[in-house]
């Protein structure tokens, strides 16, 4: 065999790639050698190439996706809608509570393991067909049912409109203004009730503490008394009581009929406690003249009424003092008064007054007492 | 028709701040204005001779301006709710309720303030 029947031969099996190596390198040594075959070996490779293009598969053109979420059929479980038989996945026929084709409103589902499935509008399992409650979620499946994207879009609840809106704040601000002032008044009202409760007590306090002063003044006098004594200390003419053992007590001392004395005058004095602890009593001649350069004292008892102002020291009490009518006398008093009464400004007027000013330097206060209602009554003046 | 299935619809809005709460903090803004103008708290305190809580003394110093500015937190809640917001603003709307919480939680301080001058009271009867 001569080498161009050789690659006669060879050439068919060439073009279409059936040699093995070996022999393929030697049917290109002799195609090399023969250049005059080439063109039968390029016949040969032309009707290779159109047989490997007409036998070659046909692509293909249509790919069997789920309608719901645009991936491949045979990537999950299929089921068939019941109505359409639209192929869809299980789970997205699931999701979608019913077949997602448009204009269908299926929900219920063949396939191939069961006959007949429906999907729960509550909980999107499969259910079997005609079960009266869901076999998950126990939802009752009576009723037209229809899938996600069949059901009515809920419309929105239209806003309120503006005044509708504006009336229910205005109503809202009334009341609230309403109930809060109620309240306010109310707990003012309580609140004048609990002070006034707590202002007797305080007075209560006060008139017992004023008791205990009392008998400690007492105790004093008689001491004073027994050792200083005789006195001239003649209550019928001078009507100068002992130290008031209340309110009541005081009320005698202080009618007109009985305290007027010669070029004496009992006057109601507004003090502190430690004022009159020092001049318990002072007893007068029987012509009215005192033997002591003190003023005197004849009863006292505690304001007691209110509580404290912050700005005052607390515990004013009032005694019956009579005080000299004469100018000379009382001038001479007024020298003879405690510094420390002076400093907060208690003095005798021209007209046997006895004036007070509280330390913080306000109005002048007069002092006197009802002796028929035993009330104290106060006459602020507007001088100083 | 995909495009128009898969295309994202409008994300639904909501109140800025929910409607029970707003109401319920505006109203107790009003009643502590309501209370802040007729309050006698300060004379009460003085009375008492006891010192002013810190929290009394701003409405008792300025009723008026207390009032007056309760009325306007109670308003600006109650205008929140008609503002609306998408869902996902989660933020703003917990800062919408944390200020509706808040303006109540004052008002309570308030209305605290003037009963603790009861209980004051309470306290010094007893001793």
């Amino acid at each position: 065999m001569t080498e161009q029947e050789e690659l006669l031969e060879l050439i068919p099996l060439l073009a279409c790639g059936a040699l093995e190596p070996h022999e393929k390198a030697r049917a290109r040594e002799l195609l090399e050698r023969h250049p005059e075959i080439h063109s039968h070996h390029s016949s040969y490779q032309e009707l290779d190439g159109l047989l490997r293009r007409t036998l070659a598969p046909a692509p293909a053109l249509v790919r069997r996706q789920c309608p719901f979420c645009k991936d491949d059929l045979r990537a999950a479980a299929e089921v068939l809608c019941a109505k359409c038989l639209t192929p869809h996945h299980k789970e997205c026929f699931s999701e979608n509570r019913g077949c997602s084709l448009l204009g269908c409103h299926g929900t219920r589902s063949v396939s191939a393991d069961e006959p007949s499935l429906d999907v729960c509008p509550t909980c999107g399992e499969h259910t079997p067909s005609e079960a009266p409650f869901c076999a998950w979620c126990r939802t009752p499946l009576g009723g037209e049912r229809a899938p996600r994207h069949a059901r009515p879009i809920a419309v929105a609840e239209p806003p309120r409109d503006l005044p509708r809106f504006l009336a229910a704040c205005a109503a809202l601000l009334v009341a609230g203004l309403s109930i809060g002032w109620f309240f306010e008044t109310r707990q003012n009202v309580l609140m004048d009730q609990v002070l006034a409760q707590g202002q007797q007590l305080e007075a209560q306090r006060f008139l017992k503490g004023a008791e205990a002063a009392l008998l400690s003044l007492r105790d004093a006098e008689e001491i004073y008394r027994r050792g200083r004594g005789p006195f001239a200390f003649d209550s019928g003419n001078f009507y100068i009581e002992p130290y008031a053992g209340s309110m009541s007590d005081l009320a005698p001392i202080m009618s007109a009929s009985r305290f007027e004395a010669p070029g004496y005058r009992i006057r109601l004095v507004l003090g502190q406690p430690s004022t009159f602890s020092g001049n318990a009593f002072v007893p007068l001649t029987t012509d009215g003249t005192p033997t002591s350069t003190s003023p005197i004292y004849t009863g006292t008892y505690v304001q007691g009424y209110g509580l404290p102002p912050a700005t005052i020291t607390p515990i004013y009490r009032y005694a019956a003092l009579a005080v000299p009518t004469n100018d000379d006398e009382r001038i001479r008093w007024n020298r003879l008064l405690p510094s420390a009464e002076e400093r907060e400004g208690l003095f005798l007027d021209a007209t046997g007054a006895i004036t007070h000013v509280p330390p913080s330097g306000g109005r002048w206060q007069d002092v006197s007492i009802d002796p028929n209602t035993l009330s104290v009554i106060r006459n602020p003046g507007e001088r100083r | 028709m995909s495009e128009s299935k898969t295309a994202a619809r409008p994300e639904p809005s909501v109140q800025l701040l929910p409607g029970w709460a707003a109401y319920g903090a505006a109203l107790v803004a009003f009643i502590v204005a309501g209370q802040t103008l007729t309050t006698r708290v300060r004379e009460m305190y003085d009375s008492m001779n006891i010192e002013l809580p810190v929290i009394a003394e701003l409405p008792t110093a300025h009723p008026h301006a207390v009032a007056a500015a309760f009325v306007a937190i109670g308003l600006a809640i109650l205008g929140l709710t008609r503002v609306h917001v998408a869902r996902s603003a989660d933020g703003l709307r917990a800062a919408a309720f944390g200020l509706a919480v808040l303006s109540a939680v004052a008002g309570a301080g308030f209305v605290f303030s003037s009963v603790f001058v009861f209980m004051k009271l309470q306290q010094s009867l007893i001793q």
